[in-house]
């Protein structure tokens, strides 16, 4: 229960910062909207022209968007600081947060965020609310589905951000990671086989944060349930491990700074 | 509360140690060799092994030039960082194993890093570390509101950090630091930046914490200042070993051994001085000489009676070096044997 309370007092805290510059906080969130609607209606085109692809619709699009953006926006809109951590640690910016009570990595995650994840997730509840036609339990299903993906996404950002503590620096190589995670999250599964379906499983998750959601919410099935539950706790404990083995190498460091 | 110094051991630090592997700048990589080669990495050392115990009550300051390991020790007392070799204590903690509890029990204050968020009210960062340490929110407002009257620091609170001068954020950051009533502080660099006055303020603040509320002080600093009006004992760390452990008194008087001897005259002295090894005239005006004696050349007393029976003197004051004049002593000698190190 602290841990909820302190999570929420975190993005309270965050809130209140985004909105000391409403202007700016409120762009931001209307510029991701309309970012997003704009691949939406770019598929709606597509669909029209193409109404089916090896039996993939415009209904899975949206679904596969619902899930996607609903789930990354709260992962950069709560858990902001999972994609900066390469470069906190490699500005050995973790100092304040290591003689602090509570995880240090939950710290990490909650106290930064990014505005436009806000409209991320705004646009995905939206969208799946208006266009998928979703029935009381479809979205409860969503709902679900959504956390787990938001925890896999983080926990991807966890992982692939803590290799700075071996290479030093590793802003680039999460940054382009977390693009490739994104891009093949929002295109049809079908689009991949061979190889490519099995990095789409491990390396760069797309699988589990929205094949497998998007088919369970077209039809549950217990058996894709169990895989994905088990990947989620798979990939918290990858990240969880790698982050606490990276921390021991951690250098800490002289730069003036100030919490912002 | 009045306390002293409590036959506690409030920290330890036996044989403790740091070190990290660093390129090998000496040997040079040529030609497009450079894009791929990786140097051989040596061992470099942050810490050599260090030993000293600190009671709780004390208040300590820890000094010696850049690079003697000051911030890496006190990095490794808060558990920010793990230690290669040795052992050491906070409050019976291992301050890497036993982050957790021991970050209940302590505090610490980086003058380069703030703990405050900048673009809010300081007091949104206490209610924040309420949450963070698990306080009771009435006692946590209550004891908001007794750091504020305490720090003066009405009228702060609810403006946004960034409007603050760095004197009032200063004190501001202290008292978030004393929220959860910790038992030992941890202050690195606290005064830097600051003006006199607000230098000034902080000390008082700092020095009160440890006389009336008992509060271990364990302080780094490059300020004179600091060390003087914070701190009854000093442990100076130089060329990575502990060069001195003792009061400040005895640091003064013993660290640098150098007196000043000031004759105010009743009348106009015109005769020849003697003239001594270890002794130079700093200031010769009719009625008044000060010379400056390096006691390990010669002792005061034989400087004294040399002079006396010479003069008339009206007023005479033997006084140590300052502070200022120690610690770049200190420094000056460190930088000397690191100088002298092939």
């Amino acid at each position: 229960m602290s841990v909820v309370r302190f999570t929420g007092a975190y993005v309270w805290a965050n809130l209140r910062v985004a909105l000391a510059y409403r202007g700016a906080f409120f762009s931001a969130v209307l510029g991701m909207v309309i970012n997003d609607a704009i691949w939406v209606v770019f598929w709606w085109l597509f669909f029209t022209r193409f109404p089916s692809v090896d039996g993939y619709g415009f209904h899975d699009i949206v679904i596969v968007w619902s899930i996607g953006a609903t789930a990354f926006g709260l992962a950069v809109g709560v858990a902001g600081g999972a994609f900066t951590l390469a470069s906190r640690i490699a500005r050995g910016e973790l100092d304040f947060y290591l003689v602090l009570p509570k995880p240090v990595i939950l710290h990490l995650l909650v106290s930064r965020m990014d505005p436009s994840g806000w409209g991320d997730a705004l646009f995905g509840v939206v969208v799946f609310a208006f266009l998928a036609s979703p029935t009381p339990t479809d979205a409860v299903t969503f709902v679900g589905l959504s956390l787990v993906a938001t925890t896999i996404i983080v926990s991807y950002a966890v992982a692939i951000n803590s290799l700075a503590f071996w290479t030093g620096r590793a802003e680039t190589l999460s940054d382009q990671l977390i693009f490739g995670l994104i891009t093949f999250a929002t295109y049809p599964e079908k689009l991949f086989t061979g190889a490519v379906k099995v990095v789409l499983y491990t390396v760069v998750p797309a699988g589990f944060v929205a094949y497998i959601p998007v088919s369970l919410l077209h039809e549950w099935d217990w058996g894709w349930a169990s895989i994905l539950l088990a990947g989620t706790v798979a990939s918290v404990g990858v990240a969880v491990s790698i982050f606490t083995v990276g921390l021991r190498r951690y250098q800490s460091g002289n730069l003036t700074t100030m919490r912002a | 509360m009045a306390t002293g110094v409590r036959n506690e051991i409030a920290v330890a630090l036996v044989g403790l140690t740091r070190t990290f592997k660093r390129p090998d700048i000496s040997l040079p990589l040529r030609g497009l060799g450079r894009l791929w080669s990786r140097r051989p990495m040596v061992e470099a050392v942050a810490l050599h092994p260090t030993t000293f115990q600190v009671n709780a009550g004390e208040s300590v300051a820890f000094i010696g030039p850049n690079g003697a390991g000051k911030s890496t020790t006190i990095k490794i007392l808060t558990g920010i960082l793990h230690p290669t070799a040795g052992m050491a204590t906070v409050l019976g903690h291992v301050p890497w194993l036993e982050h957790g509890r021991l970050s209940r029990e302590i505090a610490t204050v980086f003058g380069q890093k703030s703990q405050l968020w900048y673009h809010l009210p300081a007091r949104d960062s206490f209610t924040l570390l309420t949450r963070i340490h698990d306080l009771d929110a009435d006692l946590a407002r209550r004891r908001a509101g007794a750091l504020c009257d305490r720090f003066g620091l009405e009228g702060l609170l609810d403006r946004p950090v960034r409007t603050l001068s760095l004197g009032e954020r200063m004190r501001c950051e202290v008292a978030a630091s004393l929220l959860h009533s910790p038992r030992i502080l941890f202050l690195d660099e606290p005064t830097i930046g600051l003006d006199v006055i607000a230098r000034q303020e902080l000390r008082s603040i700092i020095r009160e914490l440890n006389q009336r509320d008992g509060v271990t002080v364990f302080l780094t600093s490059h300020d004179a200042g600091d060390v003087e009006r914070v701190c009854d004992r000093a442990i100076v760390i130089h060329t990575g070993r502990v060069a001195f452990d003792g009061t400040i008194e005895t640091l003064r008087r013993d660290f640098v051994r150098r007196k000043t001897i000031s004759l105010d005259l009743s009348s106009p002295f015109a005769g020849e001085l003697p003239v001594m090894p270890g002794v130079v005239p700093t200031q010769l005006t009719p009625l008044r000489l000060q010379f400056q004696v390096d006691t390990t050349v010669v002792p005061a007393e034989t400087v004294l009676a040399g002079l006396i029976g010479r003069m008339q003197i009206a007023d005479l004051t033997i006084t140590d070096p300052p502070m200022e004049d120690v610690i770049a002593a200190i420094y000056g000698q460190a930088s000397s044997a690191s100088e002298a190190v092939p």
